[in-house]
């Protein structure tokens, strides 16, 4: 299921209010900012996490995607950008 | 290959895979318009009938691609935000030669020597289709229609290889492309041409 980061009424950032334990049903009540990253969208943040796993190569991470280098430089420029934009928004 | 790669390949490939693959094309289309009488002389242009040593028939493809490969190039340093290789702006450029190595056999046909053998010293007024040979008008025809997709692919391909490897906001690609383009049509053909041939 995909995590809603949006208000569906008016479109604010949604922040976590309750996070519970699966295994005695425990339940926290808050009001948690959510992680930055859990605002991309699931490819993005798979792109993420190829990323750290081949240790910030850019080379390694064109070949296990099957993309070219600037395809993935690309990407990543981009997912720059938008941290940038979120930091500036805070 | 689906419709996607067909015209851009360039999320797939790039950097010195591409580079070979188009140096590869550009020596093989060289070769075969020396034989065919057919010739690269500018950025997307190709025309036949010119008799010329093979060294000039290899270099102009050659020539074309590194005045696309300088120019983008440049723009690409000054204008991208991102960490551009040179490798990627030459190597994309070169593989998007690609399309037009089939058009280096156009020269082979016979028809547009015949054709133009015909029109050659008549008024263009008085020209009237009955004059013409059937056969060979349609196979001009096909030729000519097989030459502009060929061109137009390969103009696609330019496009979207400057525009991967250079990664530039969209409002600079566009004006970049389309002066690269027309200069690329003009100075190539003007150095080679008078410098060279003369």
């Amino acid at each position: 299921m995909k995590l809603p980061i949006l208000c569906p009424s008016c479109q604010s950032k949604l922040k976590v209010k309750t996070l519970s334990c699966e295994q005695c049903l425990t339940k926290v009540d808050g009001n948690f900012k959510m992680p930055v990253l859990a605002g991309f969208p699931e490819d993005t943040q798979q792109f993420i996490i190829e990323f750290v796993k081949n240790s910030g190569s850019l080379k390694e991470m064109a070949k296990t995607m099957s993309l070219s280098y600037p395809t993935v430089r690309n990407r990543l420029d981009e997912i720059i950008n938008t941290l940038k934009t979120i930091e500036n928004e805070h | 290959m689906n419709t996607n790669l067909m015209l851009n390949p360039f999320t797939k490939i790039a950097g010195f895979k591409a580079l070979t693959a188009g140096v590869i094309g550009m020596l093989v289309a060289g070769y075969i318009s020396f034989y065919s009488n057919t010739h690269f002389d500018g950025v997307l242009n190709i025309h036949s009938g010119l008799i010329a040593p093979m060294w000039i028939h290899l270099l102009w493809p050659f020539a074309n691609v590194a005045f696309l490969g300088i120019w983008f190039t440049l723009f690409g340093m000054v204008f991208s935000q991102s960490k551009i290789r040179i490798i990627d702006i030459f190597g994309t450029q070169a593989f998007a030669f690609l399309p037009l190595v089939p058009a280096s056999l156009m020269g082979f046909s016979k028809s547009i020597e015949r054709l133009t053998e015909k029109l050659i010293g008549i008024d263009p007024k008085a020209i009237r289709m009955d004059m013409l040979p059937l056969n060979d008008l349609l196979m001009v025809m096909v030729i000519g229609l097989i030459t502009i997709t060929l061109t137009v692919w390969s103009g696609i391909w330019i496009y979207n290889g400057f525009k991967e490897s250079a990664n530039l906001p969209h409002k600079r690609v566009i004006p970049v492309f389309i002066i690269g383009i027309i200069m690329g049509m003009i100075l190539p053909k003007y150095v080679i041409g008078h410098f060279l041939l003369n």
